[in-house]
């Protein structure tokens, strides 16, 4: 057991816990912030992505003793009346159905967009790898990422 | 899937015609008592109303009485006296979009203010008719009932108000959840006439409006949780936080059915946080204060294990089995002085993998216990925990994180309970990905012979016969026996002498309804069989397939759409092809798809899909498309990916490493186009998932000259 300081979106947290613990359940479990989800505990499907400072990471596969001072954005995070220009995206272009991998492609999007404001197909193809939706979103998903840069 | 039986249109007026002789009346206030579950508030509105997020669940509160009590005809509709309008849906929103669809459906022929309308989700109750989200039915189902319910209402509050006013109904309309006297434009709003509707009785049966009058009904209005997904707010079952909650893992044997025969804990309440090790009849059970000790814990067990009868099954004996089956029942067929062309097909069992592994919260009280579950089928859980743990039950139902089938079933809800009654905690029972893939009621596989015959002159075809073995349906919820073979098993083109037959092949396998169910593996036998014959034949799919279709054959403008939207024939790119295969689906909806497609290095590339569909009058345009959308990658996984294998009576997969799903770089462009129909709505979820594989293989064929008659495809397939 041991003492970590988070922030996360923006808030210091403070937590007791196993130092192996992944982020993803120090998040879902001690913070209660289960927007981020879990879909597979290894790092394939991207349900569990968060931004650590901006950079995209599986937070299944993050214990909680390789977070060290970085920044933590969870999906609350973003703006939790939906403004975020991402956000405003996904509504406009109708992109969920059930909605559970959609967190994880959120924030990949974010990440994405502020390295590449203006993504190419092939740049999308690569930012999503192993970023997983069961119900087929993939085509709305990537429209919505092209609006989300004509937006900036 | 149709195997459980379903309230149709017609059963479900009856039933509510015949109690107490009216329209749904009365019935549910009068039965209404502490026992009724309140159902579980949706944290979102359908309207451009920025969306507080609810990071906690909460138990829903019994609701306080208010001075004037709210009009609640039936189970649907509620109007309280500050005129908030509440809408209660009784199907599952796993993405399909049911609370959106059936919202509307009530709002609309409510006249409801769309922009003040608040959705609650229905815990299991008998009263709602099935509950069962299966089957594409819910908007099918639901449709006409719904809107008599809502119908209902609107009337009684038409002639609440006339009678506040002294004037006819019929001089006044509603609109806007409020009811303006024509003539004079007075209005009140439907909340200032909640006491005087109580009074109300109506006589005769409320009318529908005409569908020209659908103001929400067949527009693509925003889908209501929507909001919530998107900033994290959405809740779904293993979201749910129960006060004094632990969480729990189950360790199951590898082999499904086998039992524990001895079990060491001593490492696995030593991991921190871990509470407690229970045995349950499916396994052994680790609670701890957070999912990753549970985990931790389970790993740290030592189990041994009776394997049961089902430790010879392998892949190689399932096959064998069909294979042995098969060539039986066919050995008395004959070629009947025909030119024959024959083929074989084979679909290996597959998994369901929603993102959200199947999960259950559970809170067993002394005399009661509450159920909180991403579920398609709330009503066997309630049945099943019951009898497991002999308490009265409510099943409250959450946002579900994909369904496709797996969420028919009860196993984990029975578990999660079982957890909760022998830790007396309320427990949040978690399966990983590897139970989710290994503990799994898989699609059946499935083992086809097909034979074509054709006069040796003329070329008529004269014969057509698609034998089928693979087992029934055998979980705990679900049961189904030869019928389930039979769906899309026979074709409907108009071929003499043709026969179909199922061979029931039991076999140890845990299986259970999977998208689409066994039109899948039989759409993707008969379209790409058809495309071996029209080859033999020197025909053209397209021109093949017309000529065998009815003019009377939805079909027929289907595949018509369909080829002229894709410019069937037109100039391709170098290197590519187009793909024919259509298919009615429960005898519902019809289905064509043209897949355009490559094959570098023996990998498939599906460049483009266009797809057309009749499925009667459509709702909610938008989701037709995302339900073709989403099925065409639901069965491009199946074709190019994953299959589950067998060894000892393990399944050899376990997570996305060995049975991976389709990636958006892999997702083709799919084009949607609809058939208009003079037909109630039919159903869309799963009817996208037959066509797909025989069209892209029946590309593959053009491109290749290889058939492949096997699922998934390999690269050594194709080199």
């Amino acid at each position: 057991m041991a003492s970590f300081n988070l922030t996360v979106n923006g808030s210091a947290q403070t937590l007791d816990a196993e130092p192996d613990m992944p982020l993803l359940w120090a998040l879902r479990d001690l913070l209660n912030l289960t927007g981020t989800k879990f879909g597979c505990g290894i790092g394939l499907c991207g349900a569990c992505t968060v931004l650590l400072d901006g950079e995209t990471a599986r937070s299944c596969s993050t214990p909680l003793s390789t977070v060290g001072t970085r920044s933590i954005t969870t999906i609350e995070g973003l703006s939790p009346t939906g403004q975020h220009a991402v956000q405003q995206a996904w509504l406009a272009e109708s992109v969920s159905q059930c909605g559970y991998c959609q967190a994880g492609q959120i924030l990949t999007t974010v990440a994405l967009l502020s390295k590449a404001p203006q993504p190419s197909d092939a740049d999308i193809d690569t930012a999503f790898a192993n970023t997983l939706c069961r119900c087929g979103t993939y085509q709305r998903i990537r429209k919505a990422v092209h609006r989300a840069a004509g937006a900036a | 899937m149709r195997l459980r039986s379903q309230l149709t249109r017609r059963a479900f007026l009856k039933l509510t015609v015949t109690a107490g002789g009216g329209l749904l009346i009365g019935s549910y206030l009068a039965a209404c008592t502490t026992e009724t579950p309140t159902p579980t508030a949706i944290p979102s509105l359908p309207s451009a109303t920025p969306v507080t997020p609810v990071a906690t669940a909460t138990l829903a509160p019994t609701a306080t009485p208010t001075p004037i009590p709210p009009f609640e005809p039936n189970l649907f509709v509620r109007i309280d006296p500050d005129g908030l309008v509440t809408l209660t849906i009784h199907r599952s929103e796993m993405g399909q979009g049911a609370r959106t669809t059936l919202a509307m459906i009530l709002a609309d022929e409510l006249e409801a203010d769309w922009s003040k309308i608040k959705l609650l989700q229905a815990p299991a109750n008998s009263k709602f008719g099935s509950q069962i989200t299966s089957g594409s039915g819910t908007t099918a189902d639901n449709f006409l009932p719904l809107r008599q319910a809502a119908a209902l209402a609107r009337e009684t509050l038409i002639a609440a108000a006339a009678q506040v006013w002294g004037v006819a109904p019929a001089d006044c309309k509603a609109e806007q959840s409020s009811v303006v006297h024509t003539a004079s434009g007075k209005r009140l709003g439907y909340g200032d006439l909640v006491q005087t509707a109580a009074t109300v009785t109506l006589t005769g049966e409320p009318q529908l409006k005409p569908a020209s009058d659908f103001k929400l009904i067949g527009k693509s209005l925003p889908r209501v949780d929507e909001p919530a997904i998107v900033t994290g707010a959405a809740q779904y079952g293993l979201d749910q936080r129960l006060p004094g909650q632990r969480f729990a893992v189950v360790a199951h044997c590898p082999v499904a059915g086998g039992t524990v025969v001895g079990y060491d804990a001593t490492q696995a309440k030593a991991v921190p946080g871990v509470e407690a090790v229970v045995e349950i009849p499916g396994g052994v059970a680790v609670i701890a204060n957070n999912t990753w000790a549970a985990i931790q814990g389970r790993a740290a067990l030592t189990i041994s294990w009776d394997e049961g009868s089902r430790a010879t099954l392998s892949s190689d004996s399932i096959h064998q089995l069909l294979e042995t089956r098969i060539t039986k029942a066919i050995a008395n067929e004959t070629a009947e002085g025909l030119t024959t062309l024959d083929a074989f097909y084979e679909t290996p069992p597959l998994a369901h993998t929603a993102l959200e592994p199947v999960n259950c919260a559970a809170d067993v009280q002394a005399d009661h216990c509450d159920i909180w579950i991403s579920t398609q089928n709330p009503g066997d859980v309630q049945t099943f925990v019951r009898n497991a743990i002999g308490l009265p039950t409510d099943v409250h139902v959450t946002l579900v994180g994909g369904g496709f089938g797996r969420r028919l079933e009860v196993d984990y809800a029975v578990e999660a309970a079982q957890v909760a009654k022998a830790a007396g905690l309320p427990i949040q029972l978690v399966w990983t990905r590897e139970d989710d893939i290994q503990h799994d009621f898989y699609r059946q596989p499935t083992y086809h012979w097909l034979r074509a015959g054709w006069d040796k002159q003329t070329k008529a075809l004269a014969l057509w016969r698609h034998y089928v073995a693979g087992p029934g349906i055998n979980g705990i919820a679900y049961h189904a026996g030869q019928d389930v073979l039979l769906e899309g098993l026979d074709v409907s083109y108009d071929i003499p002498g043709r026969a179909s037959q199922a061979v029931i092949t039991n076999m140890p396998l845990p299986t259970g309804p999977w998208r689409a169910v066994m039109n899948g593996p039989n759409a993707f036998a008969n379209e790409s069989f058809l495309d071996e014959v029209a080859a033999a034949l020197k025909q053209d799919p397209l021109a093949f397939r017309l000529a065998l279709l009815k003019d009377s054959d939805r079909l027929r403008p289907v595949v018509q759409l369909a080829a002229q939207k894709a410019n069937w024939g037109g100039e391709l790119p170098a290197g590519h092809a187009q793909g024919l295969a259509c298919h009615t689906t429960y005898g519902l909806t019809s289905v064509a798809m043209v897949a355009e497609v490559s094959v570098q290095a023996g990998v498939v590339r599906v460049h483009k899909v266009v797809c057309a569909v009749d499925c009667g009058f459509v709702v909610h345009p938008d989701m037709v498309a995302q339900q073709m959308e989403g099925g065409i990658v639901f069965g491009l996984t199946a074709l190019l990916k994953g299959e589950i294998t067998l060894d000892k009576g393990r399944v050899q997969q376990s997570n996305f490493n060995d049975y991976p799903l389709l990636q958006l770089s892999e997702m083709p462009v799919v084009e949607v186009y609809g058939v208009p129909s003079d037909r109630p709505p039919q159903g869309v979820g799963e009817m996208a998932v037959p066509p797909i594989a025989p069209a892209v293989l029946n590309a593959v064929f053009t491109l290749t000259g290889k058939r492949i008659r096997r699922l998934p495809v390999r690269p050594s397939d194709l080199v």
